[in-house]
């Protein structure tokens, strides 16, 4: 694999460039599924990049790629300038699968000293070091537990402490809060928040809109294998700020550009700009309608997502239970 | 090489902790110790009975435990998702399949020796005779199925854990009548045939000369010359299922 002219920030931690990869299908192998389709992306060093997809999108064959575990058709990947397949590289990299899974007969602390005496963590630091990252996980009481009686969310926690044991600068998370409960998942949030602002760069995966929106600076959109949207979340968001929202009562059903208020129900239009939204005003009030409220949209990560699937043709988003 | 060796520490605290490895070893122990049942009902030879039995116990100990541990190393690793973890690691594929390879050889090598040591213990109550040739055929018995390992490491790099422990058993089978196959095949008329039998005898390895359980029972003389040679012979396969091993599983995508 050739190493690209990279069109990227030259601090960038993770480099993709038209990255292909397709899979055979079938007994006879005759089927072929193209999981990525030349997809394009970067991570600056510091970042907390949300790598954004609906189920199948591709963004575990990305992960999978940038760790090694599978080989690109053609493109390239960059792991902190190197090829993602050299051994050497992971001592720098902290990697959770998506569900992850242990040796079912070890205890947490077998699993978590393996993993030290496999990156190289020096013996007099062990011992401290996997106490840390069991406080750090919420995973102190259960240390000497075989993994095979875990639960999901503690497996999913020792997932967490696997990847941080050797205090690596990049974090690759596939699905970090999958398996978790409503406070597992805003503990793993916070900690994440927590290793950005010790200066770690993360990279993680997720179908899971909120928990981009609240920890990430940068997100790339990954619909069918291809990056639909790439760059600061502010920036995203930015992209379509200015619109207005009206909310009335009293609508005659021929008066055009309705749509319903997600939480109320009642009748809501759109309009470009102030005096866009000035002129819909008049019209309502002409057709003797009532007009409730007039806002700034407030733009949302989701609905980014929701315009960049239509345009794909993707399918709907999978929201967490509770989630508004 | 750090790296490998702490996969195989890994590998026999996975095994030593395995219910399965516990239950065949305590089966065969039994088998061992009932040696003496067999002696009840014969009027002479209590000692070849006692030789039989017991090697024939290590030997059917030997080929379960050698074929679980090695389809268990990759195929299962992969169907359970545990070698995204490992493979992740700053160690090479080559040195995971051999941290994997001296794990299973090591459980292989400490249970074998724990059944060997009480088919000795059980010769010496029954004070029965204990001559260089058993030492001998145990030596090419644990030769043996550390290549049986060895092929179900290869077979479990390219597929799945069930395939692979057929394919290895299905390896144990030929090796052991191989000869003869090669024999009947040179008797027939189809140049198809005679060419398929003597590629199966050359490619494939020749266990029975690594079976020395016929000497053993009579008690008879090897030469430690045939004992230097077979081993050798079981070694090159051995590293050439390894070399297999590591060239197939180098570029495998771990889907």
């Amino acid at each position: 694999m050739s190493v690209p002219a990279l069109p990227f920030a030259p601090d960038s931690l993770i480099v993709v460039n038209e990255l292909r990869k397709s899979f055979k299908l079938g007994f006879a192998r005759r089927r072929t599924f193209e999981a990525l389709q030349g997809i394009s992306l970067s991570v600056a060093r510091g970042s907390a990049t949300g790598f954004l997809g609906p189920n199948g999108a591709g963004k575990t064959t990305t992960i999978k790629i940038l760790t090694g575990l599978i080989f690109p058709d053609s493109g390239s990947a960059l792991v902190l300038g190197e090829q993602p397949d050299q051994p050497d590289i992971r001592r720098r990299i902290g990697y959770l699968p998506e569900n992850p899974s242990f040796h079912d007969h070890l205890s947490g602390i077998e699993v978590l000293d393996f993993t030290c005496q496999l990156q190289g963590v020096p013996h007099q630091q062990r011992a401290r070091r996997i106490g840390e990252v069991l406080e750090q996980v919420k995973l102190s009481h259960a240390g000497n537990m075989q993994v095979r009686r875990y639960s999901k969310g503690m497996v999913q926690r020792l997932g967490i402490a696997q990847a941080l044991i050797h205090e690596p600068e990049l974090l690759i998370l596939d699905e970090p809060m999958s398996g978790l409960d409503p406070v597992g998942r805003r503990e793993v949030r916070d900690l994440i928040l927590e290793l950005r602002k010790a200066g770690k760069t993360i990279f993680f995966s997720t179908h899971i809109i909120a928990d981009v929106e609240d920890v990430c600076d940068r997100v790339s959109i990954l619909v069918k294998g291809k990056v639909v949207r790439d760059g600061p979340v502010g920036e995203l968001l930015g992209a379509q700020a200015g619109e207005m929202e009206i909310v009335a009562t009293n609508v005659p059903d021929s008066f055009p550009g309705r749509t319903d208020h997600s939480a109320s129900q009642m009748p809501l239009f759109r309009a470009a700009n102030r005096d866009e939204a000035r002129q819909v005003v008049e019209k309502l009030w002409q057709a003797g309608a009532q007009v409730v409220s007039m806002n700034v949209r407030r733009y949302r990560l989701e609905d980014v997502f929701m315009e960049a699937l239509r345009e794909k043709g993707g399918p709907s988003v999978e929201r967490p239970a509770g989630e508004s | 090489m750090r790296g490998a060796l702490t996969i195989a520490r890994m590998t026999v605290l996975e095994a030593r902790r395995n219910k399965i490895t516990w239950s065949l070893l305590f089966f065969c122990l039994v088998l061992v110790f009932n040696s003496f049942l067999f002696q009840e009902v014969t009027i002479a030879a209590h000692d070849r009975i006692l030789r039989d039995v017991g090697l024939a116990a290590i030997g059917l100990f030997g080929l379960l435990l050698s074929v679980f541990l090695g389809v268990s190393v990759v195929s299962r690793e992969v169907e359970r998702r545990t070698v995204y973890i490992l493979l992740t690691k700053p160690i090479g594929r080559a040195d995971y399949l051999l941290g994997k390879l001296l794990g299973v050889w090591l459980t292989l090598i400490l249970s074998l020796g724990m059944m060997f040591v009480a088919f000795l213990l059980e010769s010496v109550l029954y004070r029965a005779p204990i001559d260089a040739v058993v030492f001998q055929c145990f030596w090419l018995m644990l030769m043996e199925f550390l290549l049986i390992a060895s092929f179900s490491i290869l077979a479990s790099t390219f597929t799945s854990s069930a395939m692979s422990a057929f394919m290895s058993i299905g390896l144990y089978l030929i090796g052991h009548l191989s000869t003869d196959l090669q024999f009947f095949a040179s008797k027939s008329d189809s140049e198809v045939t005679r060419t398929a039998g003597a590629l199966l005898y050359y490619l494939l390895p020749n266990l029975e000369r690594l079976n020395l359980k016929t000497p053993a029972s009579l008690m008879a003389t090897v030469p430690a010359s045939q004992v230097i040679g077979a081993t050798g012979y079981a070694a090159l396969y051995v590293a050439a299922f390894f070399a297999l091993a590591v060239a197939l599983f180098r570029r495998r995508d771990m889907k």
